[in-house]
């Protein structure tokens, strides 16, 4: 079994007082709870504070811990001493597999007036995909860390794997339930359940707003000009876009339901248009361009009402 | 170690929940639960929105100890964050990616 040293997650020395110990959670668990934190890893370090929360808060689970020592370290592994396997109702079992966390939390499961039925833990995980997986529909493959128990109650972590089939029609932000695969009820309450976290993974071209779509389209300027038939990418493959006469950077041009699949219908996509321009326009080009310039009459800042001379 | 295949259930606005369910599967009490309906911090739709606020709810009565008046500022809140970031993420996706 691993050691965790509670009293260094939650920032306080051994001998602090119940008081201390409360403000102590109270104060990191408003900065990294997950509801409301922005903070990195804010989900396993709200765990671990929780875990040592947990356990120091209760006078006699913290005398349990204390009885540990202090002598190891973070991750150490340890044996527990000989009489917590009496605590268990017999002798002789393994710890190995064993979570601190889940052995403190087996120490409050000895409920007194007898066993009611309690409903197991619903478990959160992020699951990102990439939009091809949205677009398609996929399978995704979970490893969790469950708590078992064996006969005599003694807690142990087991790897459970488990293949998730996403339907095709998730967007960012969508949640899928997974009903009865959470953590195991006890004495006859029901499991709890599994939540997916959907989120989309950064795409090379695409950007996505719900189920839409949206790419850039650089055009060269006189393709803005001249209108021009344009092969533009898309998840399927690409199409070509009849892009008219007279298009303007920043305009979107909408390719209908080319966008991530919904249950009723598909998204949209859109091409942004942009205008690029050569790095290192040609003799020709430039001389092409100067002459442009000096033919034309088109005034693109008109509309700032300042006279031309000024300009 | 065994693997098995799971179909994943949509969690979305169509599908109603009774009272009851809401209860169970948000795991908030459901004084608590009524409440928050009362104070306009939870949506009174009873489906699959109303859950996702009501097990943050949940989630932050537990951990944090907040009564339902800092329940309702809490999840007023994080709704207005979530909508604002909703925006965000439209307009980064209008926006050209050079842009940003």
């Amino acid at each position: 079994m691993k050691y965790k040293d509670y009293y260094e997650v939650l920032g306080v020395e051994r001998t602090a007082s119940a008081e201390d110990i409360k403000k102590a959670y109270r104060k990191l668990a408003h900065k990294f709870h997950p509801d409301v934190s922005k903070e990195k890893n804010a989900k396993e370090k709200f765990q671990e504070l929780g875990e040592a929360y947990e356990t120091l808060k209760s006078p006699e689970k913290r005398a349990a811990y204390d009885q540990l020592g202090s002598g190891f370290k973070p991750g150490q592994d340890f044996r527990p001493p000989p009489d917590w396997e009496q605590q268990f109702g017999g002798g002789g079992q393994s710890f190995d597999e064993a979570d601190l966390a889940d052995l403190f939390a087996g120490l409050s499961g000895r409920r007194p007036g007898g066993r009611f039925p309690m409903p197991g833990q619903d478990f959160e995980v992020a699951a990102p995909i990439t939009l091809e997986q949205a677009a398609h529909g996929t399978e995704i493959e979970l490893n969790l860390s469950v708590t078992e128990h064996d006969a005599a109650g003694v807690p142990r972590r087991v790897p459970h794997a488990l293949r998730v089939r996403v339907p095709k029609g998730a967007s960012d932000g969508q949640r899928l339930r997974i009903p009865g695969k959470g953590g195991k009820g006890f004495d006859g309450g029901r499991d709890g359940d599994l939540y997916l976290n959907i989120s989309l993974k950064p795409h090379r071209l695409f950007r996505a707003d719900g189920h839409d779509l949206y790419v850039d389209l650089p055009l060269a300027p006189w393709e803005a000009v001249l209108g021009a038939s344009v092969e533009v990418p898309t998840l399927e493959g690409a199409v070509r876009l009849k892009v008219p006469a007279g298009t303007k950077a920043g305009q979107k041009l909408r390719l209908s339901k080319r966008g991530l699949p919904k249950r009723d219908g598909e998204g949209d996509l859109y091409a942004v248009v942009q205008i690029a321009v050569p790095a290192a326009p040609t003799a020709r080009e430039r001389e092409l361009f100067e002459q442009l310039a000096k033919a034309s009459q088109f005034d693109p800042r008109a509309h700032f009402g300042g006279s031309k001379e000024t300009a | 170690m065994k693997i098995e295949i799971t179909e994943a259930l949509w969690l979305d606005a169509q599908q109603p929940l009774t009272l009851a369910e809401l209860t169970e599967r948000s795991g908030l009490p459901q004084d608590l639960l009524r409440q928050l309906i009362e104070l306009d911090a939870l949506p009174a739709t009873f489906d699959a929105v109303c859950l996702e606020a009501a097990r943050t709810a949940r989630r932050l009565h537990r951990d944090l100890e907040l009564d339902a008046g800092a329940l309702a500022v809490v999840l007023q809140l994080l709704s207005r964050v979530h909508a604002l970031e909703d925006e965000l993420r439209a307009l980064q996706a209008q926006l050209p990616r050079h842009l940003f």
